[in-house]
C-alpha cells in the first residue's frame, strides 16, 4: 500500500502484476471461506461418494477396490430398477404436468381477473409447506378409506373409485398429483411475471397482424418468455431428483416398494442396511443423471456472461 | 497546476489489444478531449488513468511522478461517470461528501463542503433527497459535485453529458467549461460529440482503434487533420472527398478529379508535396462550407457542373446535396432561398482550402 | 407508428375471453390448491369420534382446539410425549443462524464475484453456482462420516454447518443475479473516493440490497425448516427437527389414530413458513423474477 514504492519500468510491467493481485486479494479473501467450505462439502463428498462405490465399504467404510462390483448389485436388484424407472416416471410428469398447470394458471390470472392478489395466494401458499406435510394431507385424501373416495361414496356414488395410492402400478402417479399441487402456484408466479414483462406493442402487433387469442400466446407470448420457462424446467429438474421426503411421508415407498425412488433407496441402504457401498453406487448414478441433465444448461447459461 | 503525461501506454484484456502505445500529454490548466467514434478506446484509457484499471506497458506521471502503479484512491484524480454512479441508498450530501467520510473528515466540515459545492452547481436545496427522486440533470450535477468537493490535482469526465437532452447538454456543457476556467484543473473528458469537444478542449486526441490518430488544439484538428480517419470524423456534416490521381507532364504537376466527368485537370505545380505522390491514388478533401458557387470562385480553381439531389435548411445554413458524375458531395450555404431538387449548379472547389491524402495510406501529405 | 392507429382497440381487456369460463376454471383450481389446507384445518379442530364416524372430510359440528394443545406438547415421539414443542424450538434454533449465515456468506460472494472480476472469477461462480442442483443423497454418507467425525452429529451445530454449506450455491445464485444488474460504475466511483472492498459493500451495496437479501432469507429459512433428508439422517431423539418429528408423530403411532392431532401437528410444523409467505411473500415472488426473468 505505499504511495511511493518504486515504479517498474515499462519492461517489467509484463511480468507479475502486484498491483492486480493487491487489488483483488479482499475480494479473494472474501470468497475463500464459502469455496473451501464448497470444494470440501460438494465436490470432495460427491468424490468421496464416488470412491466409496467402488469399495468393499458395508457398515462401515472398506477401501479394498472392488470396481464395478457394487453398481452391478445396484443395477441387478429389482428394488433399484423400480426406483430408478419411479424416478423417470415421475420427473417426466411432475415437471411436464407442473410446467402445464402453472402456465395455466398464469395465463389465467393474466386476464386481467378480479381478486388476482388472494388467488396468486391461494396458488402460491403450497410451496410454503414441506413435502412432509405435503404428503402427510394428500396419504389422507387419496386413501380410498378415509379421503375422497369414501367422501364421494358418502354424497351416493357409491362405486365410485380413486385408489391410485394403494395400486402397485398407479401409486407413483398418486406421489406426482401431491408434488404437483406443491410446486404449480410457484411455478405459475414465476411464470406470470414473465408474461408481465413480454412487450405489449408485440402482442398489438400480433393483433394486428390477425392472430387470435390462442394463436397469439402459442406463438409470440410463450416463445418470448422462453428464458423463464427454461429457468422453471431446471428448477423443476432439480426438485425431482431430490424428492425424497415426499414419499417416506406419502407411501413410505410402498406398497411394498412400489413407490421407492433412488434416493429413498440410498438412504435405506446407506442408514438401515448397512450397505455403504451399495448406497454409494446408486448416489452417483443419481448424479449422474443429474449431470447429464443440468451440466448443458449451466454451461450454456453462464456462457453469456463470460465474456466481457 | 498540474500537468499529466501519458506515455507509450498500453493495455490488452487477455489476447485483445485496446489500447496500444498512447502517448499524450496535458499540461497546467489543460483540457484535454478524447474524442473518437464507439469502442475505440476512451473509456478504458479514462479507467486507467483512474487506476481501476492496470496498464499492460507504459506508464503515466502526474507533475513528474511516476503513478502508474498508485492505488486509484491515492492519486487525487475524481472522475465523473456517464451513468452519473451515483450511490442509490445515500442522500445528495452523503454521496457528494463520501470520498471525505472514507478519510476522516469530521462532519461538520463535511457539511460544510457539501454546501459549498452545492451552492456553486445550484443544488441546495436538493441536498436531503435520494438520487432516485432527482432529474437527469440534477442528477449529473450531484455526480459533478461529487468529484469537485475532494479538489483533486485531475477530473476525468466520461460522457458526461450523453444521457440528456439537448437543452441541458447545453447548459451543462457550459457549466463545466466555467468550473473549469474557474478552478484550472487539469481535465480528461470522453466523447464523441464533435461540438462538445471543439468548445470545452485546449486539446483534442482523435483515436481510432486504441491509436492516437491526431494530438493537437482543436484548430489544428479541425483545420490541418492529419488523416483521411480525422478529416472523416471531425466536422458536420463531414468534409466531401474527392478521388484524385497525379501526373507530372513537362515538369507541371496536373491533378485529375476521377469521379467528376471530363473537367480539365488542375496544376498544382506550387504544391510540392504532392511530388511525391505522382502515380499514387489521391484523395482531396474540402469542407462543405469551403466549397464555393461559381461566381465567387478564384480563376485555376476546378469548377464542377453539379445537380442538386435534396436541400436541408436548418434554419441557420442551408445544406445543399449535390452530384457531379458520380460524386456525391455536399454544399453549405447561408440561409435563403433553396435551390430546386434537380436545379444545376456551377460550384468551385478551391485550391486554397484543399486537403490533400494518399488514399492508401491516409496520410495528409503536408503543404 | 403501427401501435398508434390501434389505441382506439387496446382499451378493450387483451382478448375477449369467455368471463364464465374463465372464473369457472379458476374457481376450480383455487378449490383444488385450497382443498388440503382446509381439510387439515377442518379436521384438526373436530373431536375424534366424530371424525372416526364421518370420515376425514366434512364439516365440524363441534369445534375444539384440544388437538391442537395435545400436538403441541402432550403427544408422543417415540417414547417422548411432549408434542412437537421441544422439536419446533429445535427448528428455530438451526433454521435462523443457518438462514442468517448462508445470506451473508451469499452476498458476499455474489459481490466479490460480480464486481472483483479477477482472473478465474467466473469459473468459481460457475463452480459455486453447480451445487444448486447437488442431489443431496450423492453426498449424504460422506456427511454423515465427517459430521461424526467433527462430534457434530445429531447436534444443532451439525445441521446449522450443513444447511448453511448446502444452501450457499442458492443465495450467491441470488445476490450474482441481483449485484450483475447493479452498474460497475457505482464500484469504481466509490473506488475513485477511496472505499475499500468491505466498505463498498456495506454501505453502498448492503443497503440497495434489502430485495434480494428478503428472497434469501425466506427461500433459506423455508428449505431448511422443510428440510427432511439431513434432518432425518443427522438428527435423532432430542436433537430432531420439527419436520423431522412430525413424520415420526404422523407416521409411527400405534394404536388408534389420532388424525385431529395429527393435522393441527402437520399445521404447526407449517405454520412459521405459512407466516413468512403471508407477510413477504410478495417481495419474495417480486425478488426472485426480477432476477430470473431478465434473460
Ligand atoms: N474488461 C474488458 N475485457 C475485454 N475487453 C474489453 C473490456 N473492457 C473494454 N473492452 C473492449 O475494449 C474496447 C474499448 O472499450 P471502451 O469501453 O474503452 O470503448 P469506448 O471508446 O469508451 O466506447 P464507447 O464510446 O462506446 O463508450 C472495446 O472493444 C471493448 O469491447
Ligand atoms: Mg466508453
Amino acid at each position: 500500500m505505499t504511495k511511493k514504492e518504486g515504479i517498474a519500468p515499462s519492461g517489467l510491467a509484463r511480468s507479475f502484476d502486484w498491483a492486480g493481485l493487491r487489488r483483488y486479494l479482499p475480494a479473494w479473501f472474501a470468497v475463500a471461506p464459502s469455496l473451501a467450505a464448497l470444494l470440501v462439502f460438494v465436490y470432495g463428498f460427491a468424490l468421496w461418494t464416488a470412491y466409496i462405490s467402488l469399495s468393499a465399504s458395508k457398515m462401515i467404510p472398506d477401501f479394498t477396490f472392488v470396481g464395478l462390483r457394487n453398481y452391478q448389485r445396484l443395477w441387478g436388484e429389482d428394488r433399484w430398477t423400480v426406483a430408478a424407472t419411479n424416478l423417470v416416471t415421475f420427473t417426466v410428469l411432475y415437471v411436464g404436468v407442473t410446467l402445464a398447470v402453472g402456465l395455466l394458471i398464469a395465463i389465467l390470472l393474466d386476464q386481467k381477473v378480479r381478486l388476482e392478489t388472494p388467488l396468486r395466494t391461494i396458488f402460491l401458499y403450497p410451496a410454503a409447506v414441506s413435502l412432509v406435510v405435503t404428503g402427510i394431507s394428500w396419504k389422507w385424501l387419496l386413501n380410498p378409506g378415509t379421503g375422497i373416495e369414501a367422501f364421494v361414496r358418502s354424497l351416493g356414488w357409491d362405486n365410485f373409485v380413486f385408489d391410485w395410492i394403494i395400486q402397485q402400478h398407479t401409486v407413483i402417479f398418486a406421489v406426482v398429483i401431491a408434488a404437483v399441487w406443491q410446486q404449480a402456484g410457484f411455478v405459475a408466479v414465476l411464470l406470470l411475471a414473465a408474461l408481465r414483462g413480454v412487450d405489449g406493442e408485440m402482442v398489438k402487433a400480433a393483433r394486428l397482424d390477425g392472430a387470435g387469442p390462442v394463436r397469439t400466446y402459442w406463438s409470440v407470448i410463450i416463445p418470448a418468455i422462453r428464458p423463464a420457462f427454461i429457468s422453471a424446467f431446471v428448477l423443476l429438474v432439480a426438485f425431482a431428483l431430490k424428492t425424497f421426503d415426499l414419499v417416506v411421508a406419502m407411501t413410505a415407498q410402498g406398497p411394498g416398494y412400489a413407490s421407492a425412488l433412488p434416493s429413498t433407496f440410498v438412504y435405506d441402504m446407506a442408514f438401515q442396511r448397512n450397505q455403504l457401498g451399495i448406497a454409494s453406487a446408486g448416489a452417483v448414478s443419481i448424479l449422474l443423471f443429474a449431470a447429464v441433465i443440468v451440466l448443458p444448461y449451466v454451461i450454456w447459461e453462464f456462457r453469456k456472461t463470460d465474456g466481457h | 497546476m498540474t500537468t499529466l503525461n501519458i506515455s507509450g501506454l498500453k493495455k490488452s484484456f487477455g489476447t485483445t489489444d485496446v489500447l496500444k502505445d498512447i502517448n499524450i500529454a496535458v499540461g497546467d490548466r489543460g483540457f484535454l478531449v478524447l474524442l473518437g467514434p464507439s469502442g475505440c478506446g476512451k473509456s478504458t484509457l479514462l479507467n486507467v488513468i483512474a487506476g481501476l484499471e492496470q496498464v499492460s506497458g507504459g506508464g503515466i506521471t502526474m507533475d513528474g511522478q511516476e503513478i502508474t502503479r498508485v492505488e486509484s484512491k491515492d492519486r487525487d484524480i475524481a472522475m465523473v461517470f456517464q451513468s452519473y454512479a451515483l450511490y442509490p441508498s445515500m442522500t445528495v450530501e452523503r454521496n457528494i461528501t463520501f470520498s471525505l467520510e472514507v478519510r476522516g473528515v469530521p462532519r461538520e466540515q463535511r457539511r460544510q463542503a457539501a454546501a459549498e459545492v452545492a451552492e456553486s452547481l445550484q443544488i441546495a436545496h436538493l441536498l436531503g433527497r435520494k438520487p432516485s427522486q432527482l432529474s437527469g440533470g440534477q442528477r449529473q450535477r450531484v455526480a459533478i459535485g461529487r468529484a469537485l468537493v475532494r479538489s483533486p490535482k485531475v477530473f476525468l469526465f466520461d460522457e458526461p453529458l450523453s444521457n440528456l437532452d439537448t437543452q441541458l447538454r447545453l447548459e451543462t456543457r457550459a457549466l463545466i467549461k466555467r468550473l473549469h476556467q474557474r478552478l484550472g484543473s487539469t481535465s480528461v473528458y470522453v466523447t464523441h460529440d464533435q461540438s462538445e469537444a471543439m468548445t470545452l478542449a485546449t486539446h483534442i486526441a482523435v483515436m481510432s482503434k486504441g491509436e492516437v490518430a491526431q494530438f493537437g488544439t482543436p484548430a489544428e484538428i479541425y483545420s490541418k487533420p492529419a488523416n483521411l480517419f480525422v478529416a472523416r470524423f471531425v466536422g458536420t456534416p463531414p468534409m466531401n472527398f474527392f478521388p484524385a490521381s497525379v501526373t507530372e507532364r513537362q515538369g507541371q504537376l496536373l491533378v485529375h478529379l476521377e469521379n467528376c466527368g471530363a473537367i480539365p485537370p488542375m496544376d498544382l505545380s506550387s504544391h510540392g508535396a504532392l511530388l511525391h505522390s505522382v502515380g499514387r491514388k489521391l484523395t482531396i478533401g474540402v469542407r462543405p462550407d469551403q466549397l464555393v458557387l461559381a461566381e465567387s470562385a478564384e480563376d485555376g480553381d476546378p469548377v464542377l457542373e453539379a445537380i442538386v439531389d435534396i436541400v436541408e435548411d436548418t434554419g441557420t445554413d442551408m445544406f445543399v446535396y449535390l452530384r457531379s458524375g458520380n460524386q456525391e458531395f455536399i454544399l453549405r450555404q447561408p440561409p435563403g432561398l433553396p435551390p430546386k431538387s434537380g436545379a444545376t449548379l456551377r460550384v468551385a472547389l478551391p485550391v486554397t482550402n484543399m486537403h490533400f491524402f494518399d488514399t492508401e495510406l491516409g496520410d495528409r501529405l503536408s503543404d | 407508428m403501427a401501435t398508434d392507429t390501434i389505441t382506439g382497440h387496446a382499451r378493450a381487456p387483451k382478448f375477449p375471453w369467455v368471463p364464465v369460463l374463465l372464473y369457472l376454471t379458476l374457481g376450480v383450481l383455487a378449490f383444488i390448491f385450497i382443498m388440503p389446507l382446509a381439510v387439515m384445518v377442518l379436521t384438526s379442530v373436530r373431536p375424534l369420534e366424530e371424525i372416526r364416524t364421518a370420515g376425514i372430510i366434512g364439516i365440524p359440528q363441534h369445534v375444539t382446539f384440544d388437538a391442537w394443545g395435545t400436538a403441541w406438547n402432550e403427544a408422543c415421539i417415540a417414547s417422548v410425549c411432549e408434542g412437537l414443542q421441544p422439536y419446533f424450538r429445535n427448528s428455530l434454533a438451526i433454521a435462523v443462524p443457518a438462514t442468517l449465515l448462508s445470506t451473508i456468506l451469499g452476498a458476499v460472494n455474489g459481490y466479490a464475484l460480480t464486481k472483483f472480476r479477477f482472473r478465474g472469477a467466473d469459473t468459481l461462480m460457475v463452480l459455486i453456482i453447480l451445487g444448486c442442483f447437488l442431489p443431496l443423497q450423492a453426498v449424504l454418507i460422506p456427511a454423515a462420516q465427517t459430521l461424526s467425525s467433527l462430534g457434530l452429529a445429531n447436534s444443532v451445530f451439525g445441521l446449522i454447518l450443513i444447511y448453511a454449506v448446502y444452501g450457499l450455491p442458492f443465495t450467491t445464485l441470488f445476490f450474482r443475479n441481483y449485484y450483475v444488474a447493479v452498474p460497475d460504475e457505482i464500484v469504481r466511483a466509490a473506488t475513485m473516493d477511496g472505499a475499500g472492498f468491505w466498505r463498498i459493500f456495506t454501505q453502498i451495496m448492503l443497503p440497495i440490497s434489502w430485495p434480494i437479501f428478503m428472497v434469501s432469507v425466506v427461500f433459506q429459512f423455508t428449505g431448511i425448516w422443510n428440510e427432511f433428508l439431513f434432518g432425518v439422517s443427522f438428527s435423532t431423539g432430542a436433537s430432531q427437527t420439527v419436520t423431522v418429528a412430525l413424520n415420526n408423530l404422523v407416521n409411527t403411532t400405534f394404536g388408534v389414530k389420532q388424525y385431529n392431532v395429527d393435522m393441527a401437528a402437520s399445521l404447526i410444523a407449517a405454520l412459521p413458513v405459512l407466516i413468512l409467505y403471508l407477510f413477504v411473500g410478495r417481495f419474495f415472488v417480486r425478488g426472485l423474477t426480477a432476477g430470473s426473468v431478465k434473460g
